[in-house]
C-alpha cells in the first residue's frame, strides 16, 4: 500500500518537473514551438523572474520587464509557462496576481542553447562523468549501477542509430554537416568503458547489462567508422580536410615540431626555383641600369603595386630598403615634415613618400609610416603644406 | 642494339635524373656517373665533380613564355639580379675566346667596382646590399657560385648552356661594361686555367 | 654544344613536321615553365589531342605528366611513380624548415577554411591569407622563417596575398597546382593522419589505403562478446 503510494508520488514529481522543463518547448499546451524567437521570449520572462526576487511578478510586471517584446507575445508565453507549471501563483489562492518561476525550465533552456551550439557532446561528456561518479559512490546500490548501465546503453544506441541512419539515407553534404556526431567519439567511448568497468567490478552479476552496453558502444563505433569511411571516399582530393574540427588544426600547428610538420609532405616532390636570365634580358637590365644610374632614386611606385605582388617590377625590395635607410640615415625614426623639406620641391617629396609608403607596405621590410592629425604650414618651405607623421623602423 | 628491358631501364634512369634536377636544380655528381640523355655535363675545373644541367631543344624553353604572355615564377628584383649576373660574367669570363664555363674566380671588390661604373657614379652604401642580395639569389639558382665568406664568385653550371650566339651577345655586353680591376684573391688561386673545354655534350647513346 | 640535337627528345621529335614540332615544344615549354596553368585554347599543342599526346610523351621522358586544372587549363607535375621512387630513396631537396612553413601555410589557408566550410572546389588553391603571426606560433626562429618564406616564394610554392591589412600574408603558390590528383590526395591524407591520427577520419583513410590500423579495443572486445550474449 505504502509503496504504491510512494511510487505514485514519485511519478507525480517526475511528471511535474518534466512538464516544467518542456514548457519552454511548448507553443501552446500540447504543441511544440517552431519559432526559435519564442525561446528568447521565454528566457526574457524567466530572467525577469530572477531579477524580481521573492516578491514574484504579476503578468503586467512581466510584460513591463520584457518590453523589448510585443506585449501579447509575453502574455501568451506567460500563459503557456503557467499551464505547464513552470510559472505558478506565489500563493495558491483565487485572487493572487503575483507568480513565481521554477528553475528547471531555465536550466533546460541553457542546456538547449549549449547543445544547439556544440552539438551535445559536452553534455554527454558531463553525463558520463556524473555516471562514473555515482557508480563509484560507496553507498551506491546494485540497482543504481544497473540503471546507470542501462541509461548509457540507450544513449549510445540512439547516437549510433542516428549516425547509421544518416549514413544510409543522407547526401554527402548532409553527412558532413553532421560530422560532429563522429568527432571526439574516442573519449566518449573511453568514458563509457570506465563506467562499465567500475560497475562490472563492483557487481559482477550485472554482466548481462554490461554486455549490452559494450554492444551499443561497438555499434556506435561502427557507425562512426562507416560514416567516416563514406565521407572520405567521397571527399575528393582535398575536401576531407573539412571533416576535422578547426581546433584540431590549430592544436597541430601550435604544438608540432618542425620535422613533424615537414613529414606531412613525405612522398611529395616540388620544383626548385629555376629562373631564366637570357643574355638579352641581361643586356636590357644593364641598359636601364645605366640610364637610371645617375638618378637619385628609382621611379615612384604607386601603392597599388602591392595588389600585384608577384609582378616582377613591384618586388624590388632592396631598392626600397636602400631608400628607407637613406631617409632614416641611421636614426630609428624621422619626421615626415623633415623628409618633405629635405626633398626640396613637392614633386620630389611625393616620389620619396611613395617609396616610403611602399616600404611600409612591403611584407619583408620592417618599416612603418605613421601619420598623425597635425599639419605643418610654412609659406617659405618648398612644400608649404605638410601632414605630420613619422617614418620609423618597426619592431617585428 | 639493346633489349627492351634495357631500354625501359635506361628510360627510367633518365627520368629519375631529370626529376632530381628539376626538384633540386643542377646537381654535382661523381665524374663516373653514367651519362643522362639531355643533361649536359659541366666539369668542375679540378675535375673532381661534374654538374648535370638540363638542356632543351631549340624552340623550347623560357623564350616561349614571352610570346604566350604566361610569365614564369617571378624573380625578386629581376633587373638588379640580371645586372649583377652580367657583371659577374664580365669579371669571371676572362678568356672570351673560349667558353664561359668554368671561367675564372672574381671578387666582390671587382663586382662592386663594375657596378658603380655601370651606374656611372661613385659607389653608394646601398649598392652592397643590392649586390649581395642578387649574388645570393643567383647562387641559389646555380647561375653563379658565390662564396660569401671569401667574397669570391664564379660562374655557375647553368652558363654551360649558352649558345655561340648567346656568347657573342654577352661578349658585346662585357665590352660595354667598365673593365673590372684586377682580382685580388684571398685564397691561393687554384688557377682555373680555362681548361681547353672540359665540357662535353652528353648525347648520342 | 649544338642545340639542334637533343639526345633525349630527338627520337620523339624527328618524326614530326616542323609545324607540329613547334607546337609541341611551345606547349611543352608552357606547361613546364609558366608559373600558372595555361589555357588549353591558347596552344595547339594542348588543344589537339594528337599533339598533346606528343607533349605527354616528352614529359614522360623526364618523369613528368600533364596535369589538368579546372578542366580548361594544363600544367605539368611529377609522375606519381617517379616521385614515389625518388622519395623512397630519401630524395627530398626541400629543407625541413621550408616544408614545415609550407605546411603551416596550407593548414591556415586551406585546411582551416575547409573546416569552416568556406572553400569551394577541390584543389589546394585558396585566397585565405596566412599571416606572419600565424606562422610565428611555431618552433622556428624568425630568421629561419623569413628565409624559408623567401625560398618558397621563389619556387612559387607560396605567394603574397593581396591582403596587407593585417601585415604581410601568404597564400598557396601556383606550384601546388602541379600536384597530380594522387599527390593532392596524398597531401590531404597525410595532413589528416598527422593532425588527428586517432580520429575516425584517419581510421577511414588507413582503411582505404590498406595500411595498418591501431586496435580499436571497444569494437574488438565487443565482437568477442557477441557470441556470448
Amino acid at each position: 500500500m505504502d509503496a504504491t503510494l510512494l511510487d505514485a508520488e514519485a511519478e507525480a514529481a517526475v511528471l511535474r518537473v518534466y512538464r516544467q522543463v518542456f514548457a519552454v518547448l511548448a507553443r501552446e499546451a500540447g504543441a511544440m514551438i517552431v519559432d526559435p524567437e519564442l525561446l528568447d521570449a521565454d528566457q526574457a520572462i524567466l530572467d525577469a523572474f530572477a531579477e524580481a526576487g521573492s516578491d514574484g511578478l504579476t503578468v503586467e510586471q512581466a510584460t513591463l520587464a520584457c518590453r523589448g517584446y510585443p506585449h501579447d507575445v509575453i502574455v501568451r508565453r506567460f500563459e503557456v509557462l503557467r499551464q505547464y507549471g513552470a510559472i505558478t501563483k506565489l500563493v495558491d489562492r483565487p485572487n493572487e496576481l503575483r507568480h513565481r518561476a521554477a528553475f528547471a525550465p531555465y536550466v533546460m533552456l541553457m542546456f538547449l542553447k549549449r547543445m544547439s551550439v556544440q552539438g551535445g557532446q559536452g553534455e554527454l561528456h558531463q553525463l558520463l562523468t556524473l555516471e562514473a561518479h555515482s557508480v563509484s559512490d560507496p553507498s551506491a546500490t546494485e540497482d543504481q549501477g544497473l540503471a546507470s548501465i542501462e541509461r548509457l546503453t540507450k544513449v549510445f544506441r540512439l547516437l549510433g542509430n542516428e549516425l547509421a541512419i544518416l549514413v544510409a539515407t543522407s547526401t554527402t553534404p548532409q553527412l558532413r554537416e553532421n560530422a560532429q556526431l563522429a568527432w571526439g567519439n574516442e573519449r566518449l567511448i573511453e568514458q563509457a568503458e570506465k563506467v562499465h568497468r567500475i560497475v562490472l567490478e563492483r557487481w559482477p552479476t550485472l554482466h548481462r547489462a554490461c554486455t549490452s552496453l559494450r554492444m551499443s558502444l561497438a555499434a556506435y563505433a561502427d557507425a562512426v567508422q562507416l560514416a567516416a569511411g563514406r565521407l572520405v571516399e567521397r571527399a575528393g582530393t582535398t575536401r576531407a580536410l573539412g571533416l576535422l574540427p578547426i581546433e584540431t588544426w590549430v592544436t597541430f600547428t601550435r604544438g608540432s615540431e618542425p620535422d613533424v610538420l615537414a613529414a606531412v609532405l613525405d612522398g611529395l616532390l616540388f620544383d626548385a626555383a629555376a629562373p631564366d636570365f637570357s643574355p638579352q634580358t641581361m643586356v636590357e637590365a644593364v641598359e636601364t641600369g645605366r640610364r637610371s644610374g645617375t638618378a637619385r632614386m628609382a621611379p615612384p611606385r604607386p601603392t597599388a603595386d602591392v595588389d600585384a605582388p608577384e609582378s616582377a617590377a613591384a618586388t624590388d625590395r632592396e631598392e626600397l630598403r636602400a631608400e628607407a635607410e637613406r631617409v632614416l640615415a641611421e636614426r630609428p625614426s624621422v619626421d615626415i615634415v623633415e623628409v618633405v623639406d629635405d626633398a626640396g620641391d613637392w614633386v620630389t617629396a611625393r616620389r620619396v613618400l611613395a617609396e616610403l609608403t611602399a616600404a611600409h607596405l612591403h611584407d619583408e621590410l620592417d618599416y612603418e609610416l605613421v601619420w598623425s592629425d597635425g599639419m605643418r604650414i610654412d609659406p617659405t618651405a618648398g612644400t608649404p603644406w605638410a601632414t605630420e607623421g613619422v617614418f620609423r623602423r618597426a619592431s617585428r | 642494339m639493346s633489349t627492351p628491358s634495357e631500354a625501359v631501364e635506361r628510360r627510367l634512369y633518365n627520368a629519375l635524373w631529370w626529376a632530381k634536377v628539376q626538384s633540386a636544380g643542377p646537381l654535382e655528381v661523381e665524374p663516373d656517373t653514367p651519362a643522362v640523355a639531355g643533361l649536359t655535363r659541366a666539369a668542375e675545373p679540378d675535375g673532381s665533380t661534374v654538374w648535370l644541367v638540363p638542356t632543351m631543344p631549340s624552340g623550347a624553353g623560357h623564350a616561349v613564355l614571352d610570346e604566350l604572355g604566361t610569365p614564369p615564377v617571378a624573380v625578386e628584383q629581376p633587373n638588379e639580379t640580371a645586372r649583377v649576373l652580367a657583371i659577374v660574367v664580365a669579371c669571371c669570363w676572362t678568356d672570351r675566346s673560349g667558353s664561359a664555363w668554368p671561367g675564372a674566380i672574381g671578387t666582390l671588390t671587382q663586382v662592386r667596382a663594375v657596378y658603380a661604373g655601370m651606374r656611372g657614379r661613385a659607389e653608394q652604401s646601398s649598392d652592397l646590399t643590392l649586390i649581395i642580395g642578387s649574388l645570393r639569389r643567383l647562387h641559389a639558382t646555380h647561375w653563379i657560385r658565390w662564396n660569401e665568406k671569401a667574397g669570391e664568385v664564379r660562374l655557375g653550371p647553368r652558363v654551360i648552356n649558352w649558345t655561340p650566339a648567346d656568347q657573342a651577345t654577352l661578349r658585346d655586353l662585357c665590352r660595354h661594361l667598365p673593365d673590372p680591376p684586377p682580382a685580388i684573391l684571398s685564397t691561393t688561386p687554384d688557377t682555373p686555367t680555362s681548361d681547353p673545354l672540359p665540357t662535353s655534350e652528353v648525347g648520342d647513346e | 654544344m649544338s642545340e639542334s640535337q637533343h639526345a633525349l627528345f630527338d627520337p620523339l621529335l624527328q618524326d614530326l613536321s616542323d609545324r607540329a614540332r613547334d607546337e609541341v615544344l611551345a606547349a611543352f615549354s608552357a606547361v613546364q615553365y609558366a608559373a600558372h596553368p595555361v589555357a588549353e585554347v591558347q596552344l595547339a599543342g594542348l588543344r589537339d589531342v594528337t599533339l598533346r599526346r606528343q607533349v605527354q610523351k616528352m614529359l614522360k621522358l623526364i618523369g613528368r605528366v600533364l596535369v589538368q586544372v579546372d578542366g580548361t587549363h594544363w600544367t605539368s607535375g611529377y609522375s606519381d611513380d617517379i616521385a614515389a621512387a625518388l622519395t623512397a630513396q630519401g630524395w627530398q631537396p626541400l629543407s625541413v624548415v621550408d616544408r614545415a612553413v609550407l605546411v603551416l601555410v596550407l593548414i591556415h589557408s586551406v585546411a582551416i577554411p575547409r573546416s569552416e566550410g568556406i572553400l569551394t572546389g577541390d584543389s589546394w588553391k585558396s585566397a585565405r591569407p596566412t599571416t606572419v603571426d600565424e606562422l610565428r606560433t611555431t618552433k622556428i626562429s624568425g630568421e629561419e622563417r623569413r628565409l624559408a618564406l623567401q625560398r618558397l616564394r621563389a619556387a612559387g610554392l607560396i605567394q603574397l596575398s593581396g591582403d596587407h591589412s593585417g601585415g604581410p600574408s601568404y597564400i598557396p603558390g601556383p606550384q601546388l597546382q602541379r600536384l597530380t590528383p594522387a599527390a593532392r590526395r596524398r597531401l590531404q591524407d597525410q595532413l589528416i593522419l598527422a593532425a588527428a591520427p586517432a580520429s575516425p577520419i584517419a581510421e577511414a583513410i588507413r582503411a582505404r589505403n590498406g595500411t595498418a590500423t591501431p586496435l580499436d579495443d571497444a569494437s574488438s572486445s565487443a565482437e568477442q562478446e557477441e557470441g556470448v550474449a
